[in-house]
């Protein structure tokens, strides 16, 4: 694709030219109808005067003969030409100019002046005007009623156009002339002028130019830019704005997990390069096979729930809906943790109201449940409580989670949905608890339109889905 | 030489502990800060391998108490925290090296045995005690030319009486310094260890190494 600019400027001297030489042929044309009318009158005026000195005669009509003699008459050269036709079609007097040639006439004689261009005798081009005239008579005392009687015939006088067109060629000559100057000064000016008229866009683009991608914090002037171009940077600004932030997340995402498996990184590491440094018993190597499994078992949950993050952040996890009783799906999920809760000694109180089924995801939701239940029975206190209760609340159904023992202040439960966030540096069961399961069981929920929040309360933590509860979500 | 580690992942702690003790240090362990803070007050330790993100005491809280209390023991810190900035703030509360994890342990063990050999105000890792060669590094005991073959408590024992070499060293110290907080050593296993240590070092043909300077402890030199 060509260039804004060259199209522009090939356009716009398009434009121009063409405008030029439209006006150019109008001026003319007006200028050719204005003189010809000019021509016109004057021819008419000699008309009128030649048609005084005509008179009718027993012979018939008759010109004064010191007018027929009359130079600019008598010669071809003089150019002036006159004609007499009757309405018999016989000519009776013409111009001693016209050699005996016709003069062009309209066929049908008309009252009014009728005027046309014509070639001469003499082979020129010229202008004839025919009038209708009645030739006086010759006894000029003759009554009033035979004056009234005299029979009208058609004068034809004509002249020459030969200094009108050469006026009218120069005219032309002129015309083309200063056109044709002008279209050679107007090409290179309009492409001077569009080039300073797109500047705002050549900087439009330098300020582009300069934003790297490592700082997308910058932000490009409207200050200077003509108003079509506000709308474009406005958005490009925002475009930015919203650039700078993912990649901000992004990095800042790329950060933790590099963070987080820096530690479970230097535990396999140490632990394989201690054991290889010297010969050791089965034991010892089954020992340090353990835990590196361990450790990669952890590492490998954390990744999954960052794949899965990303995949609900890129709406990729394919929900299939079902209709699904709850109270059975949170026994269902509690199952394996039964064991953990024993083992802490931990006393779990059930409240499940028959709640009605409802659309959901059977696999996200066992996942969100293993996760609440896991922190449950992590986070709670040795010999404490969790309480596990289903409400219909009416148009909802509310899950709640609830463990006593809780060492978060208000201000860490906005943060615990924070990706990494921990409340307790403790990596007691690194990867495990990465900071990563309550926002994944957040972006789960939500993406079934649910909402799902997170309290402190009397040194309780509550975990609590809210699901609607419709034909199907 | 004693070390304390202070980390709270299990498996990593376990890892470093088995490798400083093979390769000859007592090592005592810390999971959380306030037990690392506790041992770390108490004792004389040569290095603190000390973790950042502990429970209950962080581990740049630790240091500066430690600090604030006067103790000068040299201290590594052992992070996955990786920026320059934090490196910055880990030095400037008082640390005296930093490693970012993953690290190769080997590494860690130089840069523990280069802690030491500053706290002794010792540049080499070649200590010579009159005809005695002892490469830190190899942990190896020449006398006279011949290798000398010890255990590794004897070695550290050795070890740590050469890096004190023409001064007297007390049973206290001793004990503090080679035994771990977790082992039952007593000032005696220490006399039994030298009468061992002596037998392997001292040749009838040689000037006497190990003096002992009765009521006040061991020296290693020409003892004069």
């Amino acid at each position: 694709m060509r260039s804004l600019r060259t199209r522009l400027s090939n356009r716009t001297t398009a434009v121009l030219l063409s405008t030029s030489f439209i006006a150019a042929a109008v001026l003319y044309l007006l200028m050719q109808a204005s003189l010809y009318r000019e021509f016109d009158s004057a021819l008419l005026l000699e008309a009128r005067s030649l048609a005084t000195h005509f008179e009718q005669s027993a012979g018939g009509v008759q010109i004064e003969p010191e007018i027929a003699a009359l130079p600019e008459y008598s010669t071809a050269e003089h150019l002036h030409f006159f004609q007499v036709r009757t309405a018999a079609g016989d000519s009776p007097v013409r111009s001693p100019s016209l050699s005996g040639f016709d003069l062009q006439s309209p066929s049908i004689p008309t009252l009014q002046p009728a005027h046309q261009s014509t070639i001469l005798p003499n082979g020129k081009r010229g202008r004839s005007v025919a009038l209708s005239i009645q030739p006086r008579l010759e006894e000029d005392d003759e009554e009033p009623a035979r004056q009234a009687e005299r029979p009208h015939v058609t004068l034809v006088v004509a002249r020459d156009t030969s200094n009108l067109d050469a006026t009218l060629t120069r005219l032309a000559a002129l015309l083309i002339l200063v056109t044709l100057v002008a279209a050679v000064v107007c090409i290179p000016l309009t492409g001077a002028v569009v080039r300073h008229e797109l500047m705002p866009l050549g900087n439009l683009a330098h300020s582009i130019e300069q934003i790297s991608a490592a700082d997308l914090s910058t932000r490009i002037s409207v200050a200077d830019c003509p108003c079509e171009l506000v709308p474009v940077v406005d958005c490009l600004n925002q475009l930015l704005g919203r650039l700078g932030q993912a990649l901000l997340r992004e990095r800042s995402i790329t950060a933790d997990v590099a963070h987080e498996l820096r530690t479970p990184l230097a535990g396999l590491e140490t632990s394989l390069e201690v054991c290889a440094s010297r010969p050791r018993e089965a034991n010892a190597y089954h020992t340090v096979v353990a835990n590196c499994l361990e450790i990669t078992r952890g590492m490998h949950s954390m990744v999954d729930s960052l794949l899965n993050l990303a995949r609900a952040d890129a709406d990729q996890i394919p929900l299939k809906l079902e209709s699904t009783d709850v109270c059975s799906l949170v026994r269902e999920s509690w199952l394996p943790f039964a064991e953990g809760a024993q083992g802490r000694d931990l006393q779990v109180e059930w409240s499940l109201d028959g709640a009605p089924r409802i659309f959901i995801d059977y696999e996200s939701f066992g996942r969100i449940f293993a996760n609440l239940f896991d922190n449950a029975v992590t986070y709670a206190e040795p010999g404490g409580t969790i309480r596990i209760s289903v409400n219909d609340q009416g148009g909802q159904v509310a899950i709640t989670i609830a463990n006593n023992g809780c060492l978060l202040h208000g201000d860490d439960v906005s943060r615990v949905f924070d990706r990494f966030w921990r409340a307790d540096a403790s990596r007691t069961a690194t990867g495990l608890h990465c900071g990563l399961g309550l926002s994944l069981c957040k972006k789960l929920v939500e993406l079934h339109r649910g909402s799902m929040t997170a309290e402190v309360r009397d040194g309780w933590f509550f975990a609590t889905v809210t699901m609607p509860i419709t034909k199907s979500t | 030489m004693r070390v304390l580690i202070v980390e709270d992942f299990t498996i990593l702690r376990e890892s470093i502990a088995l490798g400083l003790r093979e390769a000859g240090f007592a090592v005592d362990e810390a999971a959380e800060g306030e037990t690392g803070l506790w041992y770390a007050s108490t004792n004389d330790y040569d290095v603190i391998v000390l973790d950042l993100m502990l429970p209950r005491i962080d581990g740049l809280s630790l240091l500066k108490r430690l600090r604030a209390a006067g103790k000068p023991t040299h201290v590594l810190i052992l992070t996955a925290r990786d920026a320059p900035a934090d490196r910055v703030t880990g030095l400037d509360c008082g640390a005296d090296d930093y490693l970012v994890k993953p690290f190769v342990f080997a590494e860690l063990l130089a840069r523990v045995r280069a802690l030491v050999r500053r706290r002794y105000d010792v540049k080499s890792p070649l200590i010579e005690v009159g005809d005695m060669q002892i490469d830190t590094t190899q942990r190896c005991v020449r006398r006279g030319g011949e290798v000398v073959d010890l255990s590794a408590r004897e070695y550290a024992l050795l070890e740590f009486l050469a890096l004190r070499a023409e001064q007297v060293v007390s049973r206290t110290e001793i004990w503090e310094h080679v035994y771990e907080f977790e082992s039952a050593a007593t000032s005696n296993v220490v006399d039994a260890f030298i009468r061992l240590l002596r037998k392997k070092i001292e040749r009838p043909d040689l000037p006497a190494l190990i003096h002992t300077r009765r009521g006040h402890g061991y020296l290693l030199g020409k003892g004069s």
